[in-house]
């Protein structure tokens, strides 16, 4: 079990490194692309145009500061959140399995909402913060539910005293 | 003894698709961002020329603006189109100086896998 969640742990390890490369690509693309904007709109006059660029261009960096500050701080609280062992044998083991899982996925779904919404950004559309919350958010709750249900399913399969 | 077996099999397999390579990288995914690095490179390119053409667009629309100004004698219309050309200087700056620099720093700042 252990060498399984070594193997797939290491899978989503690459792919928040991926990630993470791919957000500071996006980042600095959509600054670019949101930069020609406000120049093409100054050139022709339209200020509201602007101030759009201009709000998405402060968007992308909140964004890109929350996902390099705020999610591993919100990753290592979840892992040390969700309950490790809540039996003994074969359910001890999948609680660990499942603790390590559920931390590492959490963390790769919020970097991957994330840089959705940059990447949208960069190839012109909006950057909406509330959406990559919103997607954050629900990674959260879901991680709140499995640790709920991994204590009851221990109960449910019998606890060993 | 077969299951010691099994489980060299299985850790050769695994090392020769790269799974278990200390998680350093980006690993498997490591072609696939290649790809990704040099399509925005050529992205990035485009929008290099496209700043600027729109910039150069921009500052002859602003001269012109300034001059018909100048020549009816709007002072208003002269003191916005010189605006308009220090504020595009500006856009330039941030494209070429800050975005990079900006880029530089949010890559040192990229943090490690935090499980």
């Amino acid at each position: 079990m252990d060498n399984a969640l070594g193997i797939i742990l290491n899978v989503l390890r690459q792919a928040w490194v991926a990630l993470t490369l791919f957000i500071v690509t996006a980042a600095a693309l959509a600054m670019a692309a949101k930069t020609l904007s406000t120049l093409g709109a100054s050139a022709i006059g339209a200020r509201l145009m602007v101030w759009e660029s201009l709000a998405t261009i402060a968007a992308v960096i909140i964004l890109v500061v929350f996902a390099f500050v705020g999610i591993p701080t919100i990753v290592k609280a979840v892992s040390t959140s969700v309950p490790k062992s809540p039996g003994c044998g074969p359910i001890s083991e999948l609680g660990v399995f499942a603790s390590g899982l559920i931390a590492a996925i959490v963390g790769v779904r919020m970097m991957f909402a994330v840089a959705q919404t940059i990447g949208g950004a960069a190839i012109g559309g909006s950057a909406e913060v509330s959406h990559a919350l919103a997607e954050v958010v629900e990674a959260m709750f879901g991680m709140l539910i499995a640790s709920i249900v991994i204590p009851l399913v221990a109960i449910f399969l019998g606890v060993c005293s | 003894m077969h299951i010691l077996a099994l489980d060299f099999i299985t850790r050769r397999a695994v090392l020769a698709v790269g799974l278990f390579d200390g998680g350093s990288g980006t690993g498997i995914f490591g072609p696939i961002m290649d790809q990704i690095t040099n399509l925005a490179r050529d992205l990035w390119g485009v929008l290099v020329g496209l700043i600027i053409i729109a910039a150069t667009i921009g500052m002859i629309v602003a001269v012109l603006r300034g001059a018909g100004g100048m020549m009816i004698g709007g002072s208003k219309e002269t003191t916005v189109a010189i605006v308009s050309v220090v504020g595009i200087v500006l856009l330039v700056v941030i494209a070429f100086v800050a975005i990079p620099q900006l880029a530089k720093l949010i890559t040192t700042m990229a943090p490690p896998p935090p499980f």
